[in-house]
């Protein structure tokens, strides 16, 4: 008879917790799977996994980080299979990457160019830019910029190390400006030259012993 | 800090995740560097720029998408149920009869949005815009949010400027204030989320009625106005922070602003009145 209301209880309060997120889980559902009917499919798998495994959840910790890495898990096991997405990390994908931002150009602009193109993107042109990105950096991308999830969450989400958040981060975010530049310039609203080449991090704690060293 | 060290660190910068004194070497420094205050300045647009759109397009789960999960958890609830009967057998069927009375206790909702925005309040972000008049944030925000945000004046409190956030899945405002303290501590702050709820589904209730309470060590208020919830999380103890409120009160600061008259239209390049984005004041000497 004990059964009856722990389960019960579970039902509710996965309900309170759980499907409060709801909107969030779907906002960015919508951006990986990139139509209704997939991100509905994805949500739905992630929720009834996540309440089935209600029990595994430790009280008190970071629902939402949870759920998101139940909804990642869901995606890259199953729908990615779907979408034949190469994985960003690997082949000619990491050179073309690299090759984009060790262009030199050191001139520092007074007018700051940059910005002036930033500033006036449009939502539709940067949401194309962020679709067409490889999986592993839209994946990040859209963990810190739509969910404005901690790096340190991002880790435990993808189960991968804070150095690697980092790198794909800053990868997929060169990766988005390079081509927001580069359709920018096609339109002739800036002219077709690099950023000056910006330092990848590495990790925290590294720049930290590096910064300590230097004196300052 | 050099200009080389900074360059390895901007994106954790725009992230938030510089604390304490590698913040503050940051800060200097670009207060002093032309060149990188411009850098990051071009970083931080296009940060803007990509947060901006991602909200944009941020869709709500449909209420469809809702009513099957409460169907499918009440259906895989039931199959367990059903399991657990077929092992406890009768015994089962009269506890349930018994215990009919908690099926309708409900676990008090938990604070979400004091708590996403405690969490957020702490990570100090960076500030899009370092303003400090109300009427530029509110211009600020007017090209960026397609609701109205009204500034509060809250006394004895300096506005340093303002960001886009959320706070769940709602859209917010993020206004930051900074109120004197005792000389020699710091300055204590205040941070002012504010969501539009036109669906009036957060639990807010109309000012004057204010919910205080304590989440992670911080303060945090919470109230309605019209179609406008607001948070606002401090490090104020809950007295000033009353205090602080009541003093605000007479002066009913809180109004939403009227409706714009003609809705902006993106038109294209140039067709919209851009601010300027200030990461930090950058020094002319």
């Amino acid at each position: 008879m004990l059964d009856f209301r722990p389960s019960n209880r579970t039902k509710q309060e996965f309900e309170g917790l759980a499907l409060a997120h709801l909107d969030s889980l779907y906002a960015s559902a919508l951006r990986l799977t990139k139509n209704d009917r997939d991100a509905e499919d994805l949500v739905q798998d992630t929720c009834m996994r996540a309440y089935r495994f209600f029990d595994k959840f430790e009280r008190g910790t970071n629902i939402k980080a949870w759920l998101f890495r139940i909804l990642t898990n869901t995606f890259i096991n199953r729908y990615r299979r779907k979408v034949k997405e190469r994985s960003a990390t690997e082949g000619p994908e990491q050179e073309a990457v690299q090759a984009l931002f060790f262009s030199q150009d050191a001139t520092d602009q007074a007018s700051n160019p940059e910005r002036f193109l930033f500033d006036r993107l449009l939502s539709d042109d940067v949401l194309r830019a962020i679709d067409s990105l490889p999986i592993d950096f839209r994946m990040v991308v859209i963990l810190a910029d739509l969910q404005e999830f901690s790096y340190k969450e991002i880790a435990d989400i993808l189960a991968c190390p804070v150095g690697t958040v980092m790198s794909r981060l800053f990868r997929g975010r060169k990766l988005l400006q390079k081509m927001l530049r580069d359709y920018a310039a096609g339109l002739g609203v800036i002219s077709a030259r690099e950023n000056r080449a910006m330092a990848e991090p590495s990790d925290l704690a590294a720049f930290r012993r590096k910064k300590a060293s230097g004196g300052g | 800090m050099t200009c080389v060290d900074l360059d390895s660190v901007v994106y954790p910068y725009l992230d938030g995740e510089l604390e304490g004194v590698d913040r503050k070497d940051f800060e200097d420094h670009l207060g002093a560097c032309a060149a990188c205050a411009g850098r990051v300045g071009g970083e931080a647009a296009f940060h803007g720029a990509l947060r901006r759109s991602v909200r944009v397009q941020r869709a709500a789960a449909p209420e469809a998408l809702r009513a099957m999960l409460h169907t499918g958890i009440r259906r895989e609830h039931r199959r367990v149920q059903f399991v657990s009967w077929a092992r406890w057998g009768g015994a089962a069927l009269v506890a349930a009869a018994t215990s009919a009375a908690w099926l309708e206790l409900r676990p008090t909702p938990p604070d979400l949005f004091g708590d996403e925005a405690a969490v957020r309040f702490q990570r100090r972000l960076p500030l899009e815009v370092t303003v400090h008049k109300h009427e530029q944030v509110e211009t600020w925000f007017d090209d960026k949010l397609d609701w109205r945000v009204a500034v509060p004046r809250l006394p004895n409190a300096q506005l340093a400027g303002a960001r886009l956030s959320n706070v769940g899945a709602h859209e917010a405002a993020y206004i930051s204030y900074e109120a004197p303290s005792v000389p020699g501590s710091p300055a204590r702050r205040m941070g002012l989320f504010v969501m539009d709820d036109a669906r009036q589904a957060l639990p807010a209730r109309p000012w004057p009625d204010v919910q205080v309470h304590e989440v992670h060590g911080f303060n945090v208020a919470s109230w309605r106005t019209g179609d406008l919830v607001y948070e606002l999380v401090t490090d104020l103890d809950q007295d000033e922070l009353r205090t602080m409120l009541t003093a605000a009160r007479p002066a009913t600061p809180f109004l939403p602003l009227p409706a714009r008259t003609a809705p902006a239209v993106a038109t294209g390049y140039g067709a919209r009145r851009w601010p300027v984005l200030e990461v930090v004041p950058v020094s002319t000497r």
